[in-house]
């Protein structure tokens, strides 16, 4: 589990210029949670998904990881084993110059014995699906491929959270369904915790959990379609909604008797059919 | 304007061979032994020993002599030089004058061992990165760095730069190609003037190169920070190396015909 | 007629291992005041055939003509076309480099050799197509400003070329929702207010569609389809899926009613649009 409680992020804390990146965040993200960030730029998304792996330490307030204090110094390496992270730009995130020396990058790091370290590479190609591409060079792969990469570099260290921040953000619409099929996948199968940011509402509306962020304050929380239906709210907060979300919303308003909840196609065209 | 995308790191040919398989600090330390034994040779018949030696060595190498050969082109002009120079500039019996300029038989010769000497060395080299991946290569010289970490030599963190410098060359390419058309679809003009205002003009694609480059190597930190990076210290090896047999005879009969070529030549 | 390419043929690194035709017959004509949005995923050949508009590439074979010049032909001044043809790359911010705004957008006029004043009305000008404040902004450094008003500035050096045709490489890509529908509604302004002929560039389908007037698809190095966005959405709903590109939910949601033998019209492109089709073919009565 990871408990952020009372969690103040303010950048140049000692200077004149400070920015409050994070008001008092109070969360619970539980073994197995398969959940979505979303807000605009400077909601504080990127702020707090760093917070998760010591990349940031909080100005107030604390966060545990499985009951590990981040402010912990001896921690550090045992929490960033734990919670591995993905980031946006693929190019700028794979170091070595083959795929299978990247993704056994970390594990090199934490001093992983050689036999061990094959198979643990093998298995993060395989769980990502890239097997092919083992000894592919990165700038040769595709930015869906290079993203599955990088995920194979974090899981690879056998961690139980994967924080993505806004990895599809460069990527085409099928690289996005690469990485959005592969992070389904490390949730049912691996029980991996996800903890995806994103600005794409179609895409945070596959989660179990959607939180929006607004001035480093969570905003709205909630199942999909508990939040997709605060349209005025989300639009306040200069966020999309999902077309057939809103459509339905303002189909209910003409007073046609239609579910407003409605985030999938299939149920809006099923809806529908009672009425055309 | 040419695609710099599909080009590749080094100028490595993989092949299967025992010079490829072998592990790669046998190589480099053979190749080492080669150069210094070519600075200690005096005569032509050791070079004609040491020539075949790394003529062989290509050709169980498999890779085909044309890409060795093609590493000697950019040096071509320095070992024509070095021999001219040579020629005329030794004093010595003359053997052929044109006008004030003499060439000796003092200078032929060395002009000669001269010529082959960067010769071979440049073939000996070329063969050690056509036949040797760079990643195999950076690990070679990290291990045998290594051995100098007692007087301080940062091993790890030499290994380290090779390894981002060979990830990044491509990615730096492809963007400098980009900035480029960008900058020329703005007016720049990169193919006039002279070379003062040449280089004036490579502002427009040097600011922004940097800029984006030190912003790659801020997201890069970050990334190997999450990744659990904390330099050398206690790091295992994805890569492992082994000596094998091969490995054993292959530097005991480099060392053995460098050693003796040395001392009889 | 303002392009015309004639089957035109590009292929990279010809006669090398690494060979790959990107552009297999192309045939195309733009008009003049045209707002085109060109769309396919990554690797179709989109940003190859948009560096063939200014001359950047040169054809393998076939023709093109920019107002009737061939673009190939010997002695060609490319700088005109250039002039002509302003073309935004993606992330154009990653081109920035003087220290000033000011500097940053008088980069191309001052290539043209224009005097001072010119240069100044040519910036001031170009601030305000991308709603920037003039006096605000041409002191500061370009590297200041947030990703979304780096845009708009890289923009804005563009416009200062004063362009016939405008053509953008994903103006939108890792923009957030704000961001994106302001440099979007820029665009269209610019389109509608100064008559700029424009080439918006996307491998996302929904917000181009309902910007654009005419949709060109492209896939594997060839057009593919050539119409309205509504034409192209109401007959080619199962192409654009096959060739990965997917369709906004609205549309996606007529389609299965049609399949479902409902008679609707699948041309929607946007919540109203769908809003008001589906309130046109309700049968029954509404409750309440």
């Amino acid at each position: 589990m990871i408990k952020l409680k009372n969690l103040n992020h303010i950048y140049n804390y000692h200077k004149k210029d400070q920015i409050k990146a994070l008001d008092s965040i109070n969360l619970e993200i539980k073994n197995g949670d398969f959940i979505s960030i979303i807000g605009s730029n400077g909601s504080g998304k990127s702020t707090l998904a760093k917070h998760m792996n010591c990349l940031l330490l909080p100005t107030f307030g604390d966060i545990w990881v499985d009951k590990m204090n981040t402010k912990d110094k001896s921690k550090t390496w045992e929490i960033r084993r734990k919670v591995g992270m993905v980031f946006q730009n693929p190019d700028n995130q794979i170091i070595a110059t083959t795929v299978e020396d990247d993704i056994a990058f970390g594990l090199e790091n934490i001093g992983i014995n050689t036999k061990l370290m094959r198979e643990r590479v093998d298995w993060a190609l395989e769980v990502v699906e890239m097997e092919e591409y083992k000894k592919s060079e990165p700038h040769l792969l595709s930015g869906g491929q290079k993203q599955r990469v990088a995920i194979a570099g974090a899981i690879a260290l056998h961690s139980s959270y994967l924080v993505l921040d806004e990895p599809t953000a460069m990527l085409d619409p099928r690289g996005r369904k690469e990485v959005i099929d592969i992070v389904k996948k490390l949730n049912q199968e691996e029980n991996i915790t996800i903890i995806h940011i994103t600005h794409l509402m179609e895409e945070a509306a596959e989660f179990n959990q959607v939180i929006a962020l607004d001035k480093g304050k969570i905003v709205l929380m909630g199942k999909p379609e508990e939040v997709f239906t605060q349209i005025e709210v989300l639009k306040q907060l200069r966020l999309d909604v999902p077309q057939i979300t809103e459509l339905a919303l303002r189909l209910n308003k003409k007073g046609i008797d239609i579910c407003s909840h409605i985030l999938k196609v299939e149920d809006m065209v099923e809806s529908l059919c009672l009425y055309i | 304007m040419k695609i710099l995308r599909n080009i590749s790191f080094g100028q490595y040919i993989p092949r299967d061979s025992l010079i490829h398989n072998l592990d790669p600090r046998i190589k480099i330390l053979s190749c080492l032994a080669i150069i210094v034994s070519l600075f200690l040779i005096t005569k032509f018949s050791g070079y004609l020993i040491l020539g075949n030696f790394v003529l062989i060595s290509i050709i169980i190498s498999k890779v085909h002599p044309k890409f060795v050969f093609r590493g000697l082109r950019p040096i071509l002009f320095i070992i024509l030089f070095t021999l001219i120079i040579h020629l005329f500039m030794t004093e010595g019996k003359v053997i052929y004058q044109l006008g004030f300029l003499k060439i000796t038989q003092e200078g032929l010769i060395k002009g000669l061992l001269i010529s082959f000497r960067l010769f071979i060395l440049i073939l000996a080299t070329s063969l050690l990165t056509l036949a040797t991946s760079p990643i195999s290569l950076t690990d070679g010289i990290e291990r045998l760095l290594a051995i100098f970490k007692f007087i301080g030599v940062p091993a790890h963190e030499i290994a380290m730069m090779m390894t981002i410098a060979l990830r990044f060359i491509p990615t730096l390419l492809e963007e400098t190609e980009k900035i480029m058309k960008a900058q020329i679809s703005r007016g720049a003009d990169f193919e006039s003037g002279n070379i003062f205002n040449r280089a004036k003009n490579l502002i427009p694609i040097l600011i922004p190169l940097f800029v984006n480059a030190f912003r790659r190597a801020d997201e890069l930190a970050i990334a190997m920070e999450a990744k659990c990076y904390r330099g050398g210290e206690g790091r295992t090896h994805y890569r492992e190396l082994k000596i094998k047999k091969a490995d054993i005879l292959t530097f005991t009969f480099t060392v053995i015909v460098t050693v003796m070529v040395s001392i009889m030549f | 007629m303002f392009i015309h390419i004639e089957n035109m043929r590009f292929t990279y690194s010809l006669g090398m291992p690494f060979e790959t035709e990107v552009l297999k017959d192309i045939n195309l004509e733009i008009d003049k005041g045209e707002f085109v949005g060109l769309i396919g995923h990554t690797g179709c050949g989109k940003t190859t055939l948009i560096q063939h508009f200014n001359g950047l590439l040169t054809p393998t074979s076939g023709k093109i003509y920019v107002e009737g010049v061939d673009l190939n032909k010997k002695g060609v001044n490319l700088k005109l076309i250039r002039q002509k043809i302003g073309l935004v790359f993606q992330y154009p911010e990653n081109q920035l480099f003087e220290e000033t705004i000011y500097q940053e957008i008088a980069f191309g006029p001052k290539k043209l050799g224009l005097p001072e004043e010119k240069i100044e009305k040519r910036v001031r000008e170009a601030l305000k197509m991308v709603d920037l404040d003039y006096n605000f902004y041409v002191e500061r450094s370009p590297f200041s400003l947030s990703g979304g008003e780096m845009r708009r500035v890289a923009l804005a050096s563009i416009l200062s070329i004063r362009p016939k045709m405008l053509i953008l490489d994903e103006p939108t890509a890792n923009l957030d929702p704000q961001g994106r529908d302001n440099i979007l509604s820029e665009i269209k302004k610019i389109h509608y207010n100064f008559g700029m002929t424009v080439v918006l560039v996307s491998h996302n389908m929904e917000k181009v569609a309902e910007t654009v007037k005419r949709l060109l698809v492209m896939y594997r190095g060839e057009i593919i389809m050539d119409g309205t966005p509504q034409e192209i959405f109401e007959r080619h709903a199962n192409d654009l899926i096959k060739v990965g590109l997917g369709l906004p939910q609205v549309t996606e949601c007529m389609h299965k009613l049609k399949a479902k033998g409902k008679d609707v019209y699948t041309g929607v492109l946007t919540v109203d649009d769908a809003e008001r089709e589906v309130l046109k073919k309700m049968k029954k009565p509404l409750k309440r």
